[in-house]
């Protein structure tokens, strides 16, 4: 039985997350490690790596289908996720069995969104439109 | 420095191969409690170990890059003590609305065979 959502999982991204994030990664770009750096962007502050959000997304896919595979997850990045946001990560099947994925940060804003495949992609896509 | 011209499609950029040990599992689970699968990597790992791969093959990068889109196809969960090997293919480029569009993909397999594939689309700052 395909469930009709997904189980939201949600958490803190912290500067103690994205400093061990970018060691397990070993991606130090100053964009996310580095708070003088950060100030001076426009975000004012370091922004995660995408990825470490995107876990919170397998671990809902985990939750609810287990460890089955093959399984497909395609996702676009579409807002950063500044230091110190709680995020949460959910989806919601399709008619096509297929599911949205998305990850919110507190105020509900979309920063990922994307489509995952229990049982597999019909066909690998190479991209959608950023 | 790596540039957009530098992209080739088609071309093979690397292979790495790197040990899942149980430092790197625990590693992930101290930062990631739940993802404790008893030795079995867990799915989001895909990302640590393409990441990884990407960070020491595709180098020099110009700073800026941004990461828009990422599709992942996973077709088992590594065991710890394997080698895996993730090779990166660039199989796109473009650029669109002005912007510089490079297009990877991440091939991983072990002994046990293939084990999951990446695709990143970068938006390329130089």
């Amino acid at each position: 039985m395909m469930p009709d959502t997904l189980p939201e999982i949600g958490r803190m991204v912290d500067r103690a997350a994205i400093l061990a994030y970018a060691a397990i990664t070993e991606d130090f770009n100053p964009l996310h490690v580095d708070e003088a750096f950060a100030a001076g962007t426009p975000f004012g502050k370091p922004i995660a790596h995408g990825m470490l959000s995107l876990n919170l997304v397998w671990q809902s896919l985990r939750r609810a289908f287990g460890r089955a595979m093959p399984i497909a997850l395609e996702v676009r990045f579409v807002r950063p996720v500044l230091q110190d946001t709680h995020v949460i990560a959910g989806g919601r099947r399709r008619d096509d069995g297929s599911y949205d994925v998305w990850v919110r940060d507190a105020s509900g804003q979309d920063v990922i969104v994307g489509t995952a495949w229990p049982g597999g992609a019909p066909t690998t896509k190479p991209e959608q439109p950023a | 420095m790596i540039t957009y011209e530098d992209f080739v499609p088609g071309q093979v950029m690397g292979s790495q191969a790197t040990l899942l040990d149980a430092v790197k599992l625990q590693a992930w689970r101290a930062l990631f409690p739940e993802d404790d699968l008893n030795g079995t990597m867990p799915h989001g790992m895909v990302a640590a170990i393409a990441m990884g791969a990407y960070a020491e093959l595709v180098q020099p990068r110009p700073p800026g890059n941004v990461h828009a889109v990422q599709h992942f196809d996973l077709f088992r969960l590594p065991q710890a003590g394997e080698t895996l090997t993730t090779t990166i293919t660039c199989v796109a480029k473009e650029i669109r609305k002005e912007r510089r569009r490079v297009t990877l993909q991440m091939d991983c397999a072990g002994p046990a065979g293939p084990a999951f594939r990446g695709i990143m689309t970068v938006l390329w700052a130089a």
